[in-house]
């Protein structure tokens, strides 16, 4: 006889929109993909209606900077829609985040990096204010390699063919607390640690035993997010791993309406796509 | 015919000079006898046992015979049930000991057992898993001489697990490395901190230490240490580190954390 848990998650996986949400993402890959030529032609056309923000010089139109980028890689689909490229620029190089605002590209900003006295990087960038929310992510984009760029469309690829956005295990029922120096588990109980601090692993692991796994999905981490005020770290299903200027980051399935996490990729009404660093190192960024 | 001389004028007067050496003389020596006998004292102190440190990690290399240190660690995992300091609720247990026990590079997925997390007893109960084993010294000596010994017959102070911190190990961090330094080479996870303690949360050395004179006090007692964390226990009490009727403040951890504290400042 199934348990009271089994028939609230099977009513929860129900009522969610689940048959939809491949649909929706599939929706906002393809206008993504629409969004994403244009921005290649702008580039070409070197047109006025793209502003840059390059390192130690004001912000201008594109054509006054005359940049030489690689194509453009979606980073973000539907309200989250962004791009990236390799761009030299003024002198610099680096990776440019390309952003929309009201639904057209706007702006580029490069995303430089430069050395300190210490031998440190840092990200070189003349609205380092703007983006100082977005700190967290901006530094590990900027560390991105060419060939880390050119990742992305397989990744979104994958992502689309996979069912795993349909997939809805029933995260309402998982343990109280994720262990601080865990990132992730396997479906197939491997695991993958970022620290000390593992108070709670077991229960999750029995917890990962007792669900029904599908190839779709890699496994469970956690991300940080704002919900209802309150900063916690959410487990989330993990859909797939890369690497960011040699740092392990994961693409991690958030559930929840008053989610905030730091870098979404997509959101849908209930979901939500994030890229999470797997690592304490890169979470402290 | 004899003639009663008084004693004064029998024996010469010592010079004044002579005197005075020889009255530091037997000064330095009361000093030094004074400096030497607590040394002596301690290392003769019945009540200190010298032991010798095992770290599992470290896969027992040095006196011990790769087959004397398995049988040793088999029969220190065997009387562990028993001297374990145990835990209500294994998430306190996790807490204070689960750890990873060899290397796993960040962004690697590794084996679970590369955690060596906490056991349950057939009540329920858990309790940590021995990071390795402290021998007494006579013990070790009858092992080199190629003695065949009856490890279950060998006395808890002469055999016993010893323990490593799962997190916040002050000393670990500069093991662990860079988690938390600003450095780009990302470090795996593991051996975090290897700080050695025994049952009791006394601290025993850092991880490489060999010996340690310990009081028997700390080697002694057959009874299970019990931990209850979770603010106030089953029974009434608030968080408390008990041994039978014998209650002290304060946890595995934070007693351990006090002592090594204690041990290296």
């Amino acid at each position: 006889m199934p348990s009271l848990s089994r028939v609230l998650a099977l009513l929860l996986t129900l009522g969610l929109p689940g048959a939809t949400l491949a649909g929706d993402f599939a929706r906002d890959y393809a206008q993504g993909e629409r969004a994403l030529e244009q921005l290649k032609r702008l580039i070409g056309d070197q047109a006025d209606q793209l502003v840059l923000s390059v390192p130690n010089r004001p912000v201008m139109p594109l054509s006054l900077f005359m940049p030489i980028c690689s194509p453009p890689h979606l980073l973000g689909l539907g309200d989250e829609l962004r791009a990236v490229s390799n761009c030299r620029v003024s002198g610099h190089s680096g990776v440019m985040l390309w952003e929309q605002r009201d639904g057209q590209w706007a702006r580029g900003t490069l995303l430089a990096r430069q050395r300190t006295a210490f031998g440190q990087g840092t990200v070189a960038t003349p609205n380092w204010r703007d983006l100082e929310s977005r700190a967290r992510w901006a530094r590990p984009l900027s560390r991105m390699a060419g060939q880390e760029i050119e990742q992305w469309p397989a990744l979104w690829q994958t992502l689309r063919e996979r069912p795993a956005l349909d997939y809805t295990p029933s995260l309402h029922d998982t343990p109280e607390r994720w262990p601080h120096g865990l990132a992730a588990l396997h479906r197939d109980g491997r695991l993958m640690l970022s620290g000390r601090g593992l108070a709670g692993l077991a229960d999750w692991q029995q917890w990962m035993a007792r669900q029904q796994w599908s190839d779709a999905v890699v496994g469970v981490s956690s991300a940080d997010v704002t919900e209802k005020g309150y900063a916690r770290r959410k487990p989330g299903l993990l859909l797939e791993t890369l690497t960011l200027g040699g740092a392990p980051y994961g693409l991690v399935l958030l559930e929840g309406e008053h989610v905030r996490a730091a870098f979404a990729l997509w959101k849908s009404a209930h979901r939500q796509l994030v890229l999470e660093p797997l690592t304490n190192d890169t979470r402290r960024l | 015919m004899a003639t009663d001389l008084p004693l004064d004028a029998a024996t010469p007067a010592p010079q004044p000079a002579a005197r005075a050496r020889r009255q530091k003389r037997a000064a330095a020596l009361t000093l030094t006898l004074m400096a030497a006998a607590p040394v002596v004292v301690l290392s003769w102190d019945p009540l200190y046992r010298d032991m010798r440190l095992f770290s599992a990690a470290q896969a027992c290399g040095g006196p011990l015979t790769e087959q004397q240190c398995r049988q040793a660690m088999r029969e220190v995992e065997r009387r562990n049930a028993r001297l374990a300091p145990s835990y209500a609720r294994f998430v306190d247990c996790e807490h204070d000991f689960a750890r990873a026990r060899q290397e796993c590079p960040a962004g690697t997925w590794c084996d679970a057992d590369v955690v060596l997390n906490c056991a349950t007893d057939d009540a329920g109960l858990a309790y940590p898993r021995p990071a390795g084993f402290m021998l007494g010294a006579s013990l070790l000596e009858r092992l080199r001489s190629g003695e065949a010994v009856d490890w279950s017959a060998v006395t808890d102070d002469q055999l016993q697990p010893v323990y490593t911190l799962g997190s916040d190990d002050p000393g670990g961090l500069s093991d662990g490395g860079g988690y938390y330094a600003s450095s780009h080479a990302y470090r795996g996870v593991g051996l975090a901190g290897g700080h050695l303690f025994n049952r009791h949360g006394q601290y025993l050395g850092a991880p490489g230490t060999a010996r340690v004179n310990l009081h028997y006090r700390f080697l002694s007692g057959a009874e299970r240490l019990h931990h209850t964390s979770a603010g106030i226990a089953q029974g009434g009490l608030p968080s408390r580190f008990y041994a039978g009727n014998r209650v002290q403040r304060g946890g595995f951890g934070a007693t351990a954390r006090s002592s090594m504290s204690s041990a290296i400042g």
